[in-house]
Formats: C-alpha cells, sequence, structure tokens
C-alpha cells in the first residue's frame, strides 16, 4: 500500500476548527493561542512507535480550511492512507462540513483509506458550557462509517498523539508486516521519551 | 538655548542616524502625511506632529524638504474666530502653529509649569479649546516656529533663556510671547472673552470700545504678518522642493535605462495631473523603487495610494459612495457569513497583528468592505495578510487600505481569489513552464523527487512539489516567506509593473533555493530543506531585498512576451481531459469525455455520463502517472472540484444507495483518480499534450457546426413526413439536438473564455 513505515495522512476540516494546533500539537507538543491561518498548505512529520520494534513515519498534510481552498484539497488527500477529519464541538456547522469531507474522502480514496474523526476543543466544554455538538451522536455516526472517533483539544493536548496513535495502527495492520521496517538511515528517530499520558510518542523528526 | 531651538535645528537640518523607523510616534505621524486626495479623518489630536519625521525622511532620502504646507485657507480660518474670543483666536494661530512640536503642550502649560496658569488666566480651557480646533494637517514646526521667532526678534529668545525652566516648550514661548503684546489688563480680557455681545459691547464706554477696536485691529495686523511670512515661507519651501525633486529626477535617470521614455520621466511626490503626467511620474518611480533602499516608507505610501487613486478614477467609481456602501455597518444582511470567517481569521493574521484591539478592528472594516465592493470575490484567507500589509503601510487608514486593495486584487493580479481559483491554477502551470526554461535542472530534480515518491504499486502520492510552497507565496504575495522589508519593496515593483513580478520572485527565490534542493534526494528532505529554507528566507539569509529586486529587473524589460503566451496557452488549455485524452482516443470518445467533464463544470452532470465516463477511462492502469500528469491532474483538480461539481457529488450521495455502480463511476472523477489515463500519454512532453491551438479547436468548432446542420436536414425531412410517424420524428429530433449541443458546448466554451481572460 504505501512505501515501507511511512504513511500519508491529511487533516481536513472547516477553518479555524484546529487543524493547524492538531498538527502542531502532535508534531511538536506546542500550542500557540493565535496561530496564522494556513494558506495553502502545510507539511509536518512525525515518527510514531508503534509498538517495541516497529516505528511508523506520518507525513502529515495540513490544509487550509476555507472553503475557497477546498479545489486544492484533492491536491494533498490523493495516495492520502489516512485521514484525520476534524470538527469543533462548539461549532454544529463544522460537524456537517466534516461529515461532508469523510463523504469525499471515501469517493475518492475509497473504504481502505483510515479515517479519524476529531471533535476538537474538547478543553471548552469542560471549562466554558460551549458545546453544540453531541458526542454521543457523532460516535454513532462514526461507527456507521468506520471513523475512529475522539473529542481532543489541542490546547490541552487531550487525545492528540490517542487519535493519531490509533489511526497509525490501522494504517499498520492494513500494511504487510514485512514492509514495516525499522527506521531508515535516513530519518532515525530517537528513543521515545514519555511526557504526560502520550508515552508512545518520540518527538523526534518533527519538520514543519 | 532652550529646547526646542535645539529641536529646530534637528528637523531642520540634521539628518538623524536611521532612528527615525524606530520612533514610537511614528505611526501617529506618518497618519498625518500629506497625501494627494481629499481625505476625511482629520485628526484635530495633537497627533499633527507628523511633519517633522516628514521633514526628517523626505530630507534623508531625496534631500529635499516638501513645502511647510501651512495653507492660506487654514490660517485665514482663524481670522473670524479672533472676533470672537481675540486672546483665544491668536493662540489658536499659534499654537497651534506651534503644536508639531510637543503633544504635551496642553500639559505643559496646565500641569508643568503653573506660571502659565497664573500668567495667562484660563489658559488651560484656551489652549485646550484650541486643539479642539480642526487644526490643518500640513502646518509645519519649523514653519511655525521660524515665523514667531522672526515675528519676536531676539526677545523671547531673552525671555525663554532667562527663565531657566525645564520644561519651556513652545507653548511656553507662545504664552509669553502672548503676554509680551500690550493686552495687558488680564482683567479686560478674561471679561471680553465671553462679551463680545452685542449687550455686552453697548454696555461699554465709546473709550472702551475704541480701545477695543485698536486692540483688535493690532492683533488682526499681527496675525497678517505671521500669515503673510508663513506664506513667503512656504513658497520658497515649494520652490526647493521642485529643486530638489528635479535632482531627484536628474539622479533617477542617470540611474535608469536611458530608454526613450526614461528621459521623460519626472519625479514628484505626487504624481502630475494627466495622463502625461502620471505616466512621467510612474516612469520616475519605477526607477526608484530599485534604487538601492527602495522608496521611503512615506513616499512608499504615496505611491500606493496615487496608483489605487488613479486607478479608481480610472474605472470611474465613485470613491465616495463607495465608502459609504461599504464601510456602512447596516447594510447587508448577508454580510453576517462573511463576517464569521473574517472574525475567525483576524487573530491568526500574523504576530504583529494579534496584538491591539483597534488594528483588528479596522482589519475587520477593511476586509468587510473589499467583500462587500467585490462580491464574487468576498472574502478569502489570504486576503487578511494583504490587508494587513497594506494598513500598516498607510498607518490604518481603512479607505486608502480598502482602495489599495481593490487595486491590487482586481487591477494587478488575475483573478487569484475568486471561486475555484482557477486563475491560481493557470497561474501555477505558467510558473512550472517558465521554471523549466529558466531553471531547467531545478524543475527536472524536482520531477524527479516527485515521481520518485511512490509506492509499490507505483502511485505516486506526492502533490507538485513546486505549487506546495508557490501557491502559498503567489496568495500572499510573498508576505508570508520574505520578512516585511523585502515584502512592501516586491509589492511596490508589483503595483508599478503588474503580476509578472509575482513570476519573477518566484523564479528568483527558486533559483536561491535551487542550491539546497539539488541536494536533497527524497521528497521528504525536500520538505524538510524547505522548512529551513523558509526560515532562511524570512530572516534575509537567502537573498537580501536589494538583491532580490536587483535580480527581478535582471530579467530584462517588463512585461516578457512569454508570460501572456504561456498565459494564454494554460488557461485555453486548462479544461481537464482535453490534454489526457490522448491520441489513442478517437474522436468520439474525445468528445464524450470532454462533454462529460465539461457538462460537470456547469453542474449538469448526469450519472448517465459519470457510466460513460467510466466506461472510457477504466481500461487504463493507475500505477503510470508522470509528474506532467501530475500537473494536469492538479489543474484538473480545480475545474472539477468547482462548486458546482461539488453539488453533484451531493446529489450523487443522495442516490449512492440505489446504484452501485455509480459510486464507482464517480471515484473516476474526483481528481485521485486522475492517474487513469491512457499510459501512451504519459510519454507525451506537456507542451504537445497541451497545445491544442485556437485554429484546431475552430476547425473541431466548424465540423460540429457541419454536423448540427446535418442533423437538422435529417429533422427537417423526418418532419416532413407523414403524420403518424410524426411521434417518432420528434423523438430523433430531441435525441439528435441534444447530442450536439453537447458536442458544441465544450468547444465554444473554451473558446469563449480562454482567450479574452487575460
Amino acid at each position: 500500500m504505501s512505501r515501507p513505515g511511512h504513511f500519508k495522512m491529511v487533516l481536513l476540516g472547516e477553518s479555524a476548527v484546529g487543524k493547524s494546533s492538531l498538527a502542531l500539537r502532535f508534531a511538536k507538543g506546542q500550542y500557540q493561542d493565535h496561530a496564522e491561518s494556513t494558506i495553502g498548505a502545510a507539511f509536518l512529520t512525525h515518527t510514531l512507535q508503534i509498538d517495541a520494534d516497529t516505528t511508523l513515519k506520518v507525513e502529515l498534510w495540513d490544509t487550509a480550511g476555507q472553503e475557497r481552498y477546498h479545489s486544492l484539497a484533492p491536491m494533498y488527500y490523493r495516495g492520502a492512507q489516512a485521514a484525520l477529519v476534524v470538527y469543533d464541538i462548539t461549532n454544529a456547522d463544522s460537524l456537517s462540513q466534516a461529515k461532508k469531507w469523510v463523504k469525499e474522502l471515501r469517493t475518492a480514496n475509497g473504504i481502505d483509506m483510515i479515517i479519524g474523526l476529531a471533535g476538537n476543543k474538547a478543553d471548552l466544554a469542560t471549562t466554558v458550557n460551549k458545546r453544540k455538538v453531541d458526542a454521543r451522536e457523532v460516535a454513532e455516526y462514526a461507527d456507521d462509517n468506520q471513523l475512529i472517533f475522539m473529542e481532543t483539544s489541542a490546547k490541552r493536548g487531550d487525545n492528540v498523539s490517542e487519535i493519531f496513535m490509533n489511526v497509525a495502527r490501522q494504517v499498520a495492520m492494513k500494511q504487510p508486516t514485512n514492509t514495516l521496517n525499522k527506521p531508515q538511515g535516513a530519518f532515525p528517530p530517537t528513543k521515545p521519551k514519555p511526557k504526560g499520558n502520550s508515552s508512545c510518542c518520540s518527538s523526534s523528526d518533527s519538520k514543519s | 538655548m532652550s529646547d526646542e531651538f535645539s529641536e529646530i535645528d534637528l528637523s531642520d537640518n540634521a539628518v538623524p542616524t536611521g532612528s527615525f523607523e524606530s520612533t514610537p510616534n511614528l505611526r501617529t505621524r506618518r497618519k498625518n502625511f500629506h497625501l494627494p486626495t481629499k481625505h476625511t479623518s482629520i485628526s484635530p489630536s495633537p497627533a499633527s506632529q507628523i511633519n517633522p519625521s516628514l521633514y526628517l525622511n523626505t530630507s534623508m532620502h531625496e534631500k529635499a524638504s516638501p513645502p511647510p504646507p501651512l495653507s492660506l485657507f487654514d490660517s485665514s480660518n482663524s481670522i473670524p474666530s479672533s472676533f470672537s474670543t481675540p486672546p483665544n483666536s491668536i493662540r489658536y494661530s499659534q499654537s497651534s502653529s506651534s503644536s508639531p512640536v510637543s503633544t504635551t503642550i496642553a500639559s505643559d502649560s496646565s500641569a508643568l509649569s503653573p506660571k502659565n496658569l497664573t500668567r495667562s488666566g484660563g489658559s488651560t480651557d484656551l489652549t485646550k479649546h484650541t486643539f479642539s480646533f480642526p487644526i490643518p494637517r500640513q502646518d509645519s514646526i519649523i514653519d511655525s516656529l521660524l515665523s514667531v521667532i522672526y515675528e519676536r526678534d531676539g526677545s523671547v529668545y531673552a525671555l525663554s533663556s532667562s527663565q531657566d525652566s525645564d520644561t519651556v516648550t513652545t507653548g511656553d514661548c507662545t504664552d509669553r510671547s502672548l503676554n509680551m503684546h500690550p493686552l495687558s489688563d488680564d482683567s479686560m480680557i478674561n471679561d471680553s472673552n465671553t462679551s463680545f455681545s452685542k449687550s455686552n459691547l453697548a454696555n461699554k464706554s465709546t473709550q472702551e470700545l475704541r480701545h477695543l477696536c485698536t486692540r483688535l485691529q493690532q492683533q488682526i495686523g499681527q496675525s497678517n504678518a505671521i500669515l503673510v511670512k508663513n506664506l513667503r515661507h512656504r513658497d520658497k519651501s515649494l520652490s526647493k522642493l521642485q529643486k530638489n525633486c528635479d535632482i531627484i529626477t536628474a539622479i533617477l535617470q542617470a540611474a535608469s535605462l536611458k530608454r526613450r521614455e526614461d528621459t521623460t520621466m519626472r519625479f514628484s511626490l505626487t504624481p502630475f495631473p494627466g495622463e502625461k503626467g502620471f505616466q512621467q511620474w510612474k516612469d520616475a518611480v519605477s526607477v526608484a523603487i530599485r534604487m538601492p533602499g527602495g522608496l521611503p516608507a512615506p513616499i512608499r505610501q504615496k505611491l500606493w495610494i496615487s496608483l489605487a487613486t488613479n486607478y479608481i478614477r480610472e474605472i470611474h467609481l465613485d470613491w465616495d459612495k463607495t465608502c459609504r456602501f461599504t464601510f456602512n455597518n447596516f447594510s447587508n444582511p448577508d454580510d453576517d457569513q462573511l463576517g464569521i470567517q473574517i472574525v475567525k481569521d483576524l487573530h491568526r493574521t500574523g504576530c504583529s497583528w494579534s496584538s491591539n484591539e483597534h488594528d483588528r478592528a479596522t482589519l475587520k472594516r477593511v476586509l468587510l468592505a473589499f467583500a462587500r465592493y467585490n462580491k464574487s470575490i468576498g472574502y478569502c484567507q489570504g486576503l487578511n495578510i494583504l490587508a494587513g500589509v497594506i494598513l500598516d503601510v498607510v498607518d490604518m487608514n481603512e479607505e486608502y487600505a480598502l482602495m489599495i486593495l481593490i487595486y491590487l486584487i482586481d487591477s494587478i493580479l488575475p483573478n487569484f481569489f475568486s471561486n475555484n481559483l482557477r486563475a491560481l491554477a493557470v497561474d501555477m502551470a505558467v510558473f512550472r513552464e517558465w521554471l523549466r526554461i529558466y531553471n531547467g535542472k531545478l524543475h527536472l530534480h524536482l520531477q524527479k523527487l516527485q515521481s520518485s515518491s511512490h509506492d509499490a504499486s507505483g502511485t505516486i502520492y506526492e502533490p507538485p512539489l513546486l505549487n506546495v510552497f508557490t501557491i502559498q507565496w503567489f496568495l500572499t504575495l510573498f508576505a508570508t516567506c520574505l520578512p516585511r522589508r523585502a515584502t512592501v519593496r516586491v509589492w511596490d515593483a508589483l503595483m508599478i509593473e503588474g503580476s509578472e513580478i509575482l513570476f519573477r520572485t518566484g523564479l528568483v527565490l527558486w533559483s536561491k533555493l535551487a542550491v539546497s534542493v539539488l541536494k536533497v534526494s527524497t521528497a521528504d528532505q525536500f520538505y524538510s530543506v524547505m522548512a529551513n529554507l523558509s526560515v532562511q528566507l524570512l530572516d534575509e539569509k537567502i537573498i537580501d531585498a536589494d538583491n532580490l529586486i536587483k535580480e527581478i529587473y535582471n530579467f530584462g524589460p517588463l512585461p516578457t512576451p512569454i508570460l501572456s503566451d504561456l498565459r494564454q496557452k494554460f488557461s485555453f488549455n486548462i479544461t481537464p481531459f482535453q490534454q489526457l485524452s490522448g491520441p489513442t482516443a478517437n474522436t468520439s470518445d474525445d468528445g464524450k469525455i470532454k462533454q462529460g467533464v465539461v457538462r460537470s463544470n456547469s453542474g449538469e452532470l448526469k450519472l448517465r455520463d459519470k457510466k460513460r465516463l467510466k466506461v472510457k477511462t477504466s481500461p487504463t492502469n493507475d500505477d503510470e502517472a508522470t509528474p506532467d500528469e501530475d500537473m494536469a491532474n492538479f489543474m484538473s483538480c480545480f475545474a472539477i472540484l468547482s462548486s458546482p461539481s461539488r453539488n453533484n457529488r451531493l446529489e450523487h450521495h443522495s442516490n449512492e444507495s440505489t446504484t452501485n455502480n455509480n459510486t464507482a463511476a464517480l471515484s473516476r472523477l474526483t481528481p485521485g483518480a486522475y492517474s487513469g489515463i491512457p499510459t501512451t500519454h504519459k510519454t507525451n512532453s506537456i507542451e504537445d499534450s497541451l497545445s491544442l491551438d485556437i485554429s484546431q479547436l475552430r476547425q473541431q468548432y466548424k465540423k460540429l457546426q457541419d454536423r448540427n446542420k446535418q442533423v437538422q436536414i435529417i429533422i427537417q425531412t423526418a418532419s416532413s413526413e407523414q403524420k403518424q410517424q410524426r411521434s417518432r420524428a420528434s423523438s430523433i429530433h430531441s435525441s439528435t439536438t441534444n447530442s450536439s449541443e453537447n458536442f458544441r458546448r465544450p468547444t465554444i466554451s473554451s473558446l469563449e473564455c480562454s482567450p479574452s481572460k487575460f
């Protein structure tokens, strides 16, 4: 399916739902309050430690969210093995946009594509009562469409590495085991550094 | 000597050593920079101290000082008011002219130096009052100070130096000088402040009135003298400015390419009236922007505003009306959606922009105003960045910002931001082709990198590497990849020379990056190297602004003919599948495929067509995509995913459950599946596959017309047949006309839209 040890993943969703923030949190463990909006797309990589002796390098394409840039998206999701569709739990419209993305991905890349669905800004649900999207309904929708669903918070870091990890595991399962390589020379990952609850992530090899 | 005197020296003669950029007041100062057109928001605030900086900047860069623009009318305004409140009026004419010196005159006279309070009773109020008067924006510190100085001879200096007060400002000076005049009895002044009413005057004795009269006349005479002096000074400065502009013109001519039109160039701060004058000015400025260091900020502001104003005039736009409409808070109920998207981006416009709430509100108003002005574009992410840069240059003046944004997007850029980014797709293809010509080695290398990253089945899944970065460059006009200093200089060139500057800048940058890019061997490495290079670009480590501008102009005279040729070629060929159908497909297949796609663009794609499309594309295999095709795919992405076709997708999804076949057919339609094209095609070079010229299409069109005629003849004969056969004939009619129309449509649309577009 893919080059050994690599997979391509694309982040999609309405603008300002937190795609770039998720990517930044995932790849670098950072968070910015007012990140610049993405124009075109941004690229990041991160190496995940799937299990004791397997690493998988995620090549993450972070796309621009505005409807106007929709026509650019296929350039990035083409040939991607996985996608993370993001919505904002404080914005019901962003969920319907996310559902559109799921449909588009399924038609373009087929049922084989691993799609994660992230309800971002979960921190706002607990601190300020702003929740507009019910998690259970989304969970049902996710089950029906074979999506990996989690509510995340890029700000606090909740579930961010988990959802990427789950997606990566599924990608790994689909790949023939013999192609899951030990890290290659060009991109040696460092030892996994346990940080917080995301001990499975190694923080090496992050490129913007 | 007192403080103010040294300040005069500094502003008049001394050239500050590069520190003026960092002056915190610079922004407020620039706000009042003298601009060519009328301006609505005259700030009566002490911020009118702009002129010192104007002097500094211009004298530094042009060795010229602009005229002391204290105008006759502004000063004469004060005369009528002098009849009502004489001390006030004098203080107005003087303190308004001295106001540029310091923003703290009011506080000086009220709080810092109590002497003033005692000396002239109620001076705090008076001073405040004078500030609320609309102070002419152009009055200058030196100007007014000089006149005050000359008026008072040496006595003032003697006074002020003898006072040895460290809070002495010109405000003090003015107050003092006021008191020097025979207005000895303060009580009377205070009385007369409020008592120029008829009843009050009637109560006065003849002698008192005479006294009052002579006093007023004295004051008038004094004001007149000041006025005349100012005017004389103004004239002198104007001629000095003219002389300096001539010197600059000479310098620019010496630096120019010495073409014929260069001999007629004339530099000035604002364009001369008339078309010829504008051209002469533009020629001069276009040389000036290439000089090392570029334009000083105030001149840049004038340049952008002048160009935008000229454009607004050219398109006969009623600017006042436009502003009223676009900046109106209530006018459009459908703004809400726009507003939401704009507000989302306000905080995300860049580091320099997230600091100030007031600036963000200004940015929002400008973006909203633009969206209302140009409904077909509305708001597009990226415009916030452009508007942010513009607002910085025009010092947050929203009307000028809107004007420049309109000029930039409507006139300079090809329709980048309109709905499906089609023009951007065209320009990306053009850029790629131009890079192939300009730096073939890099082009080849990038192609190799992209095609090296394929999986076991051979599917290339990297996006076109060049586009990934260039799209962002073009959409933000390099504002996100170059330091601000370089960005505005590229924009100077862009606004004068047009969108070709984008290509030239892009080519220069890529060539600078090529050294590092050529060393990488995989797409992964490319991205990581590019990440580092982007940082270096922002730090001016790769190329500095002067060299960048130099190289941009090293391409030769503008415009380069190749650009319009390529644009025409690619905008003409951007219809997907034309280049993908390949030589093996016979004409009817060709037509059908085209038909399917073009109809999908116009939102009429029927499931039937999709099935047919599937049939046509299914025999091909997926593993033979080349980078060239990728570009074609990229272009086709744009066309096929335009909003109407997305509606189709949705419409299709509603039918999904019923027609399973169509899912597969649809997947063929999406760009991911475009690698499913004839294998024979991949050997073709891009020019071959794309060069369908107009004459060919005309031929095709003619053929189709002939066919149409034949069809109509058939119909006519059929309809003239017997009556019982009429039902059959009509069915033929409908089917044949349908098909002929379908054949015709793509040809017509591509003929019509593409050449006229650019």
